[in-house]
């Protein structure tokens, strides 16, 4: 943190750059109530939302019923639990009963759900105040934030370039003070690559320990789960990642009666890890301006006196996220589509154009037989067990988030038709799904911590990705990153 | 020394008797084999053997026994288990003659839990073809009979396994169940099983080989004589494995009722989407009677759900997970008859062609149909505590193996009716997930045994135990079979 105090009127507003640990102990000392805490969210808000627009709907008069509630028990002595008065937005992709949830889908541009999803119940139930939805591309299927319906977030530190997606407006609400905490969904990158891009820090849990249900993927959600997916926290500490997360996590309502979770704790402390570092792969050249970023954050890291191994590798390679991760991602993702679009998949899945080789493989996917996805599975587990096995050496690997940071506004066509030069070469935009789905479809749980900006003055974050289940050590490792090289820092935006 | 007919009583009571030093491991092995020499000859349900392996076994666990040390609950029980277990270095075929060299190098982990809790394992049971039939028969160990009529069949796939417990050449037994494969061996033979909640016993260790996933509603689970069995071996096999064990723990919660006077359940003795059997349907009714008599309170009530649907969804997911199984070329002439069902022919191999070679997302949208029935099911069991049914559309069938099972017929009321109509009663609670029991319920008026399917909550399993067992109590369970005395 290494925010001044601002001001804004008579209001203090550098209290929503804080992180939400010390705004938690704040309220808890009483030197500030929720009802400031929110005052101080719904301003930053206002001045925000023409610069960055991270913020879709806002339920102002609920938000402060609710605080006043919130303050009015803590004075009698009523803990609501651990996220006790806490104003938070939450992705629009999650379903908020009585506040608007639209997916970033026209189809539900006036819905408000009268169920929360699971994990909003939870962190109702632990005391937050859910006062606002943020922004995200339809469906979540893209790796910037924008839709018809609330139009594009911008990057805190690059108003030309986006937040990163799908969960951009969460990121970049983070980054700019907006809300305490959020609440994003990752299935090919979706809190990672925000993160990344917006210099905040995400967690994208183990496969499965963190409720999916009332995910707005598609109109009739809510019923079932999408392979791969998962809800995390995104912040600017990661303590209160940790913080978050320890709410979020848990088996399912309907599993609670024989399934508890209690994640292994560290073998140690995160300086004596074993560490595993994979940062660059020819399948996926990751660009200068980010390689210059991570080989500067090792080094330091290596100073510290941690022992990097820089030549591990599971036993399978890079190139299975193409063949394997990939397609179980488009797969996952296509129940979302219309008739419509599903047909117009079917005729794009034979089209054999060099030039559109990416396009067509995802096609291929989206429509795969279910035989055909059953073997993939099959590919899957073998996969899973490789980094089973690798885990044995190692507590944690370090692997970039995308091959480049945050890059221009790009709403043409689609992520599996774009493309951009980066460092002369001309690059898939599917690309940026690489590094992030590589652990992904394989379920492992993934830490984002920012490590340092470019000479262009843009974050680059580093994941630090560990077994399944091994979730508390990757957050302990990307802690320690944190405290080494400075964390999450307030762009000059949100200077306010 | 009692004589061979000790191995009838329950597997608690032998492993209580070991304990109390009134019989040895041995002892109670050589009994098991003394039967399985007598008896299997003509029900062919032990096919593959490792007697010597187990006597040796068996001595050591008589040694630790004198010792005073009981390695677990079944010290010194003697077991079979269904032959798609892996049990190192022996078959696993799944009837396969293809697959007649498979012989696995390591224990499934279920295995390991049942020789850790002190069990002698020296056979292990038939089954049909891939597992793919209620019959079990094959070209590598071919016919198990079923001892009650050896011109009937068992029951499959766990058709071996049944068979060898109701002729007492084993104490408890293994099965697997994706569409009823546990269930109607213990209806067909008279003896106990549980189906349990899906995902809650591992199934790594029963997969066809090279094979690692989870197959969808495929579940392992157990088969015994008594319900306090199946208590017992569901708390030994349940709880994860490999990367989930590091995170992931199982307690199920015990059942709240003791009584059955504290049980409010719904009974579905009959449906309109097949045909069933009135001498089977009068002896569930009279049982059912007994237990009210007894003290239940009993409603007919069953979950809101359209029933043909319901079975159509049922088939279509059951028929897409085992289509993963197809070769090649069986897949390819799947493909080339798919477009029957788009054009109306709902006949059940139109429905097998059409599932196997489904698209991804047409699967995702049977499952989501599926997920919408398991809440109409929680919701049922929010006023009731278990469902009654029946397990089969009627008591056990003569043997069948002339031409494919989707063309074979059985009697129904004197009429031929459909074979696999009777999936039926198998995937009404295994397609969601729901754990099922099947009880004895005494015998039809030709003399042959009937099961009771008891139905509970998701990971409510002990509670349809829990009812097994009162039931076994106040009616009596299993029976021996006349000859096997």
């Amino acid at each position: 943190m290494t925010s001044q105090p601002g001001s804004h009127g008579s209001r203090d507003l550098s209290l929503g750059l804080r992180t939400a640990t010390e705004q938690l102990a704040l309220l808890h000392s009483g030197e500030i109530s929720s009802v400031e805490l929110l005052e101080v969210h719904l301003a930053r808000a206002e001045a925000m939302a023409t610069p960055i627009n991270a913020l879709t709907s806002i339920n102002a008069d609920a938000a402060r019923a609710a605080a006043i509630a919130s303050d009015n028990d803590r004075a009698r002595g009523i803990n609501h639990g651990p996220l006790h008065g806490l104003s938070m937005s939450v992705k629009d992709a999650l379903a908020t009963a009585g506040l608007r949830s639209t997916g970033g889908a026209v189809e539900l541009r006036d819905h408000v759900p009268t169920r929360d999803a699971e994990v909003v119940a939870r962190v109702r139930a632990a005391g937050a105040i859910v006062f606002a939805k943020s922004n995200l591309p339809r469906w979540s299927g893209d790796l910037q934030a924008f839709n018809e319906i609330f139009g594009t977030t911008n990057n805190p530190w690059d108003q030309s370039r986006g937040p990163g997606g799908s969960s951009g407006g969460a990121a970049a609400a983070v980054a700019t003070g907006l809300t305490s905490l959020e609440i994003g969904t990752d299935i090919g990158g979706s809190i990672r690559l925000p993160a990344h891009f917006s210099g905040v820090c995400g967690h994208k849990p183990s496969f499965g320990v963190v409720p999916q249900l009332g995910y707005v993927d598609h109109v009739s959600y809510g019923v079932s789960e999408a392979d791969i997916n998962v809800v995390g926290p995104i912040a600017r500490s990661v303590q209160d990642l940790e913080l978050l997360f320890s709410v979020l996590s848990g088996p399912r309502k309907d599993q609670a009666s024989a399934w508890s979770l209690q994640l292994p704790i560290p073998p140690t402390e995160a300086s004596r890890f074993r560490v595993a570092a994979w940062l660059d792969d020819p399948a996926c050249k990751v660009s200068s301006a980010v390689s210059a970023v991570l080989k500067q954050a090792m080094a330091t890291v290596v100073e510290a006196g941690v022992h990097v191994d820089p030549e591990a590798r599971p036993a399978h390679g890079f190139n299975d996220v193409w063949e394997i991760g990939l397609p179980l991602v488009s797969a996952a993702t296509s129940p979302g589509r219309t008739e419509a679009e599903f047909a117009r998949l079917m005729d794009l899945a034979s089209d054999t154009d060099p030039d559109r080789a990416v396009m067509a493989m995802r096609a291929r996917a989206s429509t795969i037989g279910h035989r055909d996805w059953l073997a993939l599975t099959e590919r899957r587990e073998h996969n899973r067990a490789n980094w089973a096995q690798f885990f044995e050496g190692f507590d944690v690997l370090l692997a970039p988030v995308a091959f480049v940071p945050a890059f221009p506004h790009h709403q043409d066509g689609n992520v599996y038709s774009r493309r951009f030069i980066v460092d002369g070469n001309e690059r898939d935009y599917a690309d940026l799904l690489a590094w992030t789905t590589q652990f992904g479809y394989v379920y492992l749980p993934s830490t984002v911590v920012p490590v340092g900006w470019t000479d262009d003055g843009l974050p680059v974050g580093i994941q630090v990705v560990g077994p399944y289940l091994g979730d508390r050590s990757t957050l302990a490792f990307a802690k320690f990153l944190e405290t080494l090289l400075g964390g999450y820092r307030v762009p000059p935006i949100a200077e306010i | 020394m009692p004589s061979d007919s000790v191995m009838l009583r329950p597997a608690t009571e032998l492993a209580a008797m070991v304990r109390r030093g009134e019989i040895t491991p041995s002892e109670l092995l050589e009994h098991a084999i003394t039967r399985y020499e007598r008896h299997n000859p003509a029900v062919n349900a032990v096919v593959v053997t490792r007697i010597e392996l187990a006597r040796e076994r068996a001595r050591t666990a008589d040694q630790a026994a004198a010792a005073g040390e009981f390695w677990g609950p079944l010290h010194g029980v003697p077991m079979t288990i269904k032959e798609a277990y892996d049990w190192a270095d022996t078959p696993s075929t799944w009837g396969n003659p293809e697959w007649a060299q498979v012989v696995p190098s390591a224990d499934a982990p279920t295995v390991t839990r049942m020789l850790e809790a002190g069990a002698i394992i020296y056979g292990k049971t038939n089954v049909p073809l891939m597992l793919g039939d209620w019959q079990s028969f094959n070209a590598i160990y071919g016919t198990t009979n079923n001892p009650w009529d050896l011109t009937r069949t068992p029951g499959g796939s766990s058709g071996g396994s049944a068979a060898s417990l109701a002729t007492g050449m084993a104490a408890i037994e293994m099965g697997s169940d994706i569409g009823a494969s546990i269930r109607n061996p213990a209806h067909y033979c008279g003896v106990f099983g549980h189906k349990p909640t899906m995902s809650l016993v591992p199934f790594e260790g029963h997969t066809t080989p090279g094979n690692l996933p989870e197959v969808d509603i495929s579940v392992c689970g157990p088969m015994a004589r008594s319900a306090g069995d199946l208590d017992l071996a569901l708390s030994i096999l349940a709880g994860p494995v490999g990367d989930r064990a590091t995170g992931y723990r199982v307690a199920l919660p015990e059942a709240r009722q003791t009584r059955l006077s504290e049980f409010r359940v719904g009974v579905m003795l009959d449906t309109t989407v097949i045909a069933n059997d009135t001498k089977m349907l009068d002896r569930l009714q009279s049982t059912v009677d007994a237990l009210a008599a007894a003290g239940l309170n009993v409603t007919e009530a069953v979950p809101d759900i359209d029933q043909a649907e319901a079975f159509e969804n049922y088939l279509m997911l059951l028929r897409s997970a085992t289509g993963a199984m197809f070769n090649d070329a069986d897949y390819a002439a799947a493909q080339a008859v798919r477009h029957r069902w788009e054009e109306g022919d709902h006949s059940y191999q139109a429905l097998v062609d059409h599932a196997v070679t489904m698209s991804h997302r047409e699967w995702w949208q049977h499952h989501n149909r599926r997920e919408g029935y398991r809440r109409k099911w929680a919701e049922f069991f929010d006023t009731y505590d278990l469902l009654l049914c029946p397990t089969a559309a009627s008591a056990a069938f003569p043997h069948d193996h002339e031409g494919t099972r989707a063309q074979r017929k059985i009697p129904i009321n004197g009429q031929m009716e459909p074979v696999v109509d009777q999936l039926f009663w198998a995937g009404w609670s295994c397609n969601v997930y729901l754990p099922g029991t099947t009880a004895p319920a005494g015998l039809t008026s030709d003399g042959l045994p009937v099961g009771l399917q008891i139905v509970a909550p998701y990971l409510q399993d002990r509670r349809s135990i829990r009812f097994a067992s009162l039931m076994e109590r106040e009616l009596g369970g299993f029976v021996p079979v006349p000859g096997y005395e």
